[in-house]
């Protein structure tokens, strides 16, 4: 019985992980093909581009923190199927730098929102 | 004295563990299924951080019926570790959903 749960929630961290890879795998040729747009428009048209690559990062950093979102989640699933010390301490590393990421990721984006309220229009 | 075999505790300590597995899997569907259909991540954020929040409380729960079961130094701190490190887990993610929703909420 314990084996059969291990087992199906191991799969069930294993697509929580899936799912936090695929959104970041979007983020990322989203952020691309924006950046490559904004590349050759600033060519085509040069003028105050500052404002729109900070607006590519802040979105590419607000998908990478709901990606966060998902393998935290998958590192909680996996606390049930965690049988030795090795795996334990393991596991609570990839925890501890994940939250740590997701929290200076936060205030990154925090920040830059911040300065955008601040700015006069 | 120990407790009866007839009671399934052991099963039932995993029948909890499950249900806490599959409200967090659910959960982050639902998120998935949110950010297809009204394009928000905080929205989507909120919803996963919420799942978390509740899977985690029946894992607690099931953590915390496992230590009728300890037997040995190596058990007790093996499960100290996971419950502690559940327990702050669910210190961020109340924090972030606290903070999460101050931002869907409209200011006055």
């Amino acid at each position: 019985m314990e084996a059969l749960f291990k087992y199906w929630t191991g799969i069930l961290a294993s697509g929580v992980e899936l799912s936090a890879s695929i959104l970041i795998g979007l983020a990322a040729v989203q952020a691309t093909f924006r950046a490559f747009l904004l590349f050759f428009r600033r060519a085509v048209q040069p003028g105050e581009d500052g404002e729109s690559k900070e607006r590519v990062r802040l979105s590419l950093g607000r998908w990478l923190a709901l990606a966060l979102e998902f393998e935290l989640a998958a590192d909680i699933l996996r606390t049930a199927v965690a049988p030795s010390w090795n795996e334990i301490g393991q596991l609570a590393a990839i925890v501890v730098l994940r939250t740590a990421l997701n929290y200076f990721l936060q205030q990154e984006i925090d920040k830059a929102m911040q300065r955008r309220h601040d700015e006069p229009s | 004295m120990s407790l009866p075999d007839w009671l399934l505790l052991p099963d039932w300590i995993l029948a909890i563990e499950f249900v806490g597995a599959l409200l967090v899997v659910g959960y982050c569907l639902r998120a998935l299924w949110a950010l297809v259909r009204s394009r928000s991540i905080v929205v989507s954020r909120l919803i996963v951080a919420d799942g978390v929040i509740m899977g985690l409380s029946f894992k607690l729960a099931a953590t915390l019926l496992k230590t009728i079961y300890l037997h040995t130094w190596s058990q007790i701190l093996m499960l100290a570790s996971i419950l502690a490190l559940r327990t702050i887990v669910k210190r961020l993610f109340t924090w972030e959903r606290d903070r999460l929703a101050r931002r869907l909420t409209p200011r006055t």
